[in-house]
């Protein structure tokens, strides 16, 4: 019997889409990790025909397998329909990389979807989605223009930019005061600015000169602090850190070059073209065949700033879906589910663990809502539903056993782990210091040491994720991990 | 196993059912329209050979 999950893309060829999450896994990562048993169980299974047509015949011995079995299959389900929806925008939306994604090899398409939701994730955290892609609050979610990300950012006063810039290197465990001088005078020529996020390099600034021209200076912060500096265009201001020409990884800048395309009448092969359909994301500049693709990866790799900078330059955003299901809505129903493939592919680690599996069905209460809420939980994303699920009666006592799962699941998988982490990193940057309470801005500092899995308990995840949502700090987990905190200011936590 | 509990994993197994009958309709609705999409681009490129095909015959002739 052909699974239910294959389908066939126009040329009549035949993918499954479990491939799709396959990719994800494919990132590179520092630590080394198994094979990875990813993707639930997708044949048709009795139970869940059982369970669909019959739910009250079944033998008390046969329920919880059955539940286990159902709640693998609505995962898949859910992701295969999005990936149906996916097809249908690219159809739409005309945007032949999104068609061209399932082609690509399992390491390419995993590190470039992790590139583009990344820099989705931290545009709309800095700057807000109403600045960053107005147009997904259109009613189809399918007006997108074709304004590319870094003339939005454009608009947005330098002042605003340097400031959100520091808090999110202070969430990212950077020093700020290194590169702030730079970071300013790169906006006031007209530079743009790049921060390591994740591994992944981040356009997070574009400033406008005075004189009104545009100016291809980059600077460039990453975690160390020798690859840091003026990447492209160099001149360090005030005689402070002086430029760095970088000369390896994310270096030579004069080295890009564009696709060649030819020009209508077919006679200029070599004339280079830039359009939107090229570098939709770091690292692709050419769609329109498969080598290409091929070649433009190893630039993701080695040019992974200009690539990024390049992409923000000439394209929008990827795909509103990302950003519209990242924010977790208090309306969301069954409809409304939608995840990135770096989610994905973490719940598909996650649902593959028959422990964690069994720990849902002991949590969950049968409540329409309660799978969006397990989903967002084991997708590291805060929100609403994620504080619905960790606020359910004798919470604590039923959500440990899920955590400790979760840990020991991600030590036997540390792929799954590293990509977690990720997502949650990126969670933590939505965080902000509260205006009132200046004194706030030391502990962003703070935020960025707290430790990823340190925190996967149901206190310091019920604190992060009503922090996110009300773009707070989250100072129940920060006095949990620091209590040194404590005396140093007053306590919030009475005040919550 | 109680009648609580049997009744509590019942209802998550409901659950979990609407909501693989609520993906399914949305696959099948997204499937059914890329679909279409689909055939229609085809017409419109034939249209499209056959006003080529035409005008090559006219200049031919």
């Amino acid at each position: 019997m052909r699974s239910f999950f294959l389908k066939h893309n126009r040329h009549g060829k035949f993918f499954a889409r479990e491939r799709l999450l396959l990719f994800v896994y494919q990132i590179p990562t520092p630590e080394s990790g198994d094979d990875l048993q990813l993707q639930p169980e997708l044949s048709e299974s009795s139970h869940v025909r059982e369970a669909l047509n019959n739910y009250e015949e079944i033998p008390d011995e046969e329920l919880y397998p059955t539940g286990e079995a159902a709640l693998k299959r609505a995962v898949s389900e859910m992701f295969h329909a999005q990936t149906q929806q996916e097809d249908l925008y690219a159809h739409k939306s005309g945007n032949p990389l999104l068609a061209k994604m399932p082609e690509l090899d399992d390491g390419d398409a995993g590190a470039l979807y992790l590139a583009s939701e990344t820099q989705e994730q931290v545009a709309t955290a800095l700057y807000g989605e109403e600045n960053i892609a107005p147009e997904i609050n259109d009613p189809n979610g399918e007006g997108m223009d074709k304004l590319p990300l870094m003339t939005r950012i454009e608009t947005i006063s330098t002042e605003e930019q340097t400031k959100q810039i520091i808090g999110l290197l202070q969430t990212e465990g950077i020093n700020p005061s290194e590169h702030e001088t730079n970071i300013q005078s790169a906006l006031a020529d007209g530079g743009s600015i790049v921060v390591e996020v994740g591994g992944v390099p981040v356009v997070c600034g574009k400033g406008i000169s005075g004189d009104g021209n545009a100016s291809d200076k980059i600077y460039f912060v990453a975690h160390d602090s020798a690859k840091s500096g003026f990447v492209h265009g160099g001149g360090g201001a005030n005689g402070k850190n002086p430029a760095q020409e970088i000369s390896s990884g994310s270096g030579q800048a004069n080295s890009i070059s564009l696709a060649k395309s030819p020009t209508k009448n077919g006679n200029d092969h070599n004339t280079y073209h830039s359009s939107t359909t090229q570098d939709l994301l770091p690292g692709i500049s050419n769609v329109s065949n498969r080598k290409s693709l091929r070649i433009d990866y190893e630039r993701l790799k080695n040019h992974g700033v200009q690539s990024a900078v390049m992409a923000a330059s000439v394209a929008p955003l990827r795909s509103p879906h990302a950003l519209r299901n990242r924010e977790a809505k208090p309306s969301a129903s069954n409809h409304d589910f939608h995840y990135s493939k770096a989610e994905q592919s973490v719940i598909s680690s996650l649902m593959s663990d028959p422990a964690v599996t069994k720990k849902v069905i002991d949590i969950a209460d049968g409540s329409p809502t309660f799978l969006k809420a397990a989903l967002d939980l084991m997708s590291f994303r805060y929100g609403p539903h994620t504080e619905d699920a960790l606020l359910i009666d004798d919470g604590d006592d039923r959500m440990k056993p899920l955590f400790a799962a979760i840990k020991t699941h991600f030590q036997e998988t540390p792929r799954a782990r590293s990509i977690a982490e990720h997502l949650w990193k990126t969670e933590l940057v939505h965080m902000h210091p509260s205006a009132k309470n200046p004194e706030d801005k030391k502990l962003l500092s703070k935020l960025a040491q707290l430790h990823f899995e340190d925190c996967l308990n149901p206190e310091d995840w019920r604190d992060l994720a009503s922090a996110r949502r009300k773009k707070e700090l989250p100072m129940i987990a920060l006095y949990n991990h620091f209590p040194e905190l404590r005396s140093e200011g007053k306590d919030k936590t009475t005040e919550a | 196993m109680d009648a609580k509990e049997r009744q509590r994993l019942v209802g998550v197994i409901k659950s979990f059912a609407n909501s693989i009958n609520c993906s399914r309709r949305r696959a099948e609705s997204a499937r059914l329209q890329l679909q279409n999409l689909h055939l229609a681009s085809e017409h419109v490129e034939k249209v499209g050979a056959l006003a080529a095909l035409e005008k090559e015959i006219e200049n031919i002739e």
